[in-house]
């Protein structure tokens, strides 16, 4: 699967360590496309040496994120979360449950 | 659907082609869409399925991706509708240079990959929330189709 991403959205750094509510399976994406450059998923190395003679712009996730935090002044806030307060279940296909959606904390 | 955890009653299918035993398919005619992917789990689980067409043709309507045994009523229109419209809002072609390149980017690594293949399957996620995702696929998706051709 391939992820086609801008690097950051109104200022915001969109390549996080932890993401708020998880949606996918990480394992699932074979390679993110920044306008930045383009990091493969480290278990497809098979890509890695299709790709051996590319000019494409590869680049480690990791890099990416720091340029553009870099850009932006520092990562993205994390949100408030009440983890008591579930509003919601996130169900990938088969029925199992990836993540809950938590209620975010007043004043946030 | 194949769960239960969703009913539905009626199914109304618009298909670029159909036969008037409701054997339809989306890639022929004045309105091709392409695969008709969601109208297919419509069909096998509705209560009723009416396919509406502006181009009727002579049975058998081949190839078929909705199968008339599953359909119930076939309905012959003027037009479906304006598929001028379809490449609008969210999904019309980004202006903005970055995200052109990110689509200049897929393109090229998926020709340089070497993973399109005859038979290759595209799947394009469709998401207000991710407008980005989609100009940039549509516009690899364009490039696709060149490589495709070349």
């Amino acid at each position: 699967m391939i992820l086609a991403i801008p690097s950051f959205r109104d200022r915001v750094p969109i390549i996080v360590d932890a993401v708020t509510t998880l949606c996918g399976p990480g394992e699932l994406i074979d390679v993110v496309v920044t306008e930045r450059g383009i990091a493969l998923n480290p278990r497809r190395q098979d890509l890695r040496r299709r790709l051996a003679k590319t000019s494409l712009p590869l680049r480690p996730l990791r890099e990416i994120q720091k340029e553009v935090e870099a850009i932006c002044g520092g990562a993205r806030a994390k949100p408030g979360l009440d983890k008591n307060k579930v509003i919601a279940a996130v169900k990938w296909v088969d029925g199992t449950v990836l993540d809950s959606v938590f209620r975010v904390v007043d004043g946030f | 659907m194949q769960d239960g955890e969703v009913h539905i009653d009626i199914a109304v299918i618009a298909a670029p082609a159909a036969d008037a035993f409701g054997n339809a398919n989306g890639v022929e005619g004045k309105s091709t869409c392409g695969p008709l992917g969601f109208a297919l789990v419509d069909s096998e689980y509705a209560d009723r399925v009416i396919v509406v067409t502006d181009n009727l043709v002579p049975f058998p309507c081949v190839p078929w991706h909705i199968q008339g045994q599953n359909v119930d009523y076939v309905v012959k229109v003027e037009t479906l509708g304006d598929p001028a419209k379809i490449v609008s809002g969210t999904t019309a072609l980004t202006k903005s240079p970055d995200r052109l390149l990110i689509a200049e980017y897929v393109a090229r690594f998926i020709d340089e990959a070497g993973i399109l293949q005859n038979g290759f399957s595209f799947s394009m996620p469709m998401s207000s929330r991710t407008p980005t995702v989609i100009s940039c696929t549509a516009s690899a998706a364009g490039r696709i189709v060149c490589l495709a051709n070349a």
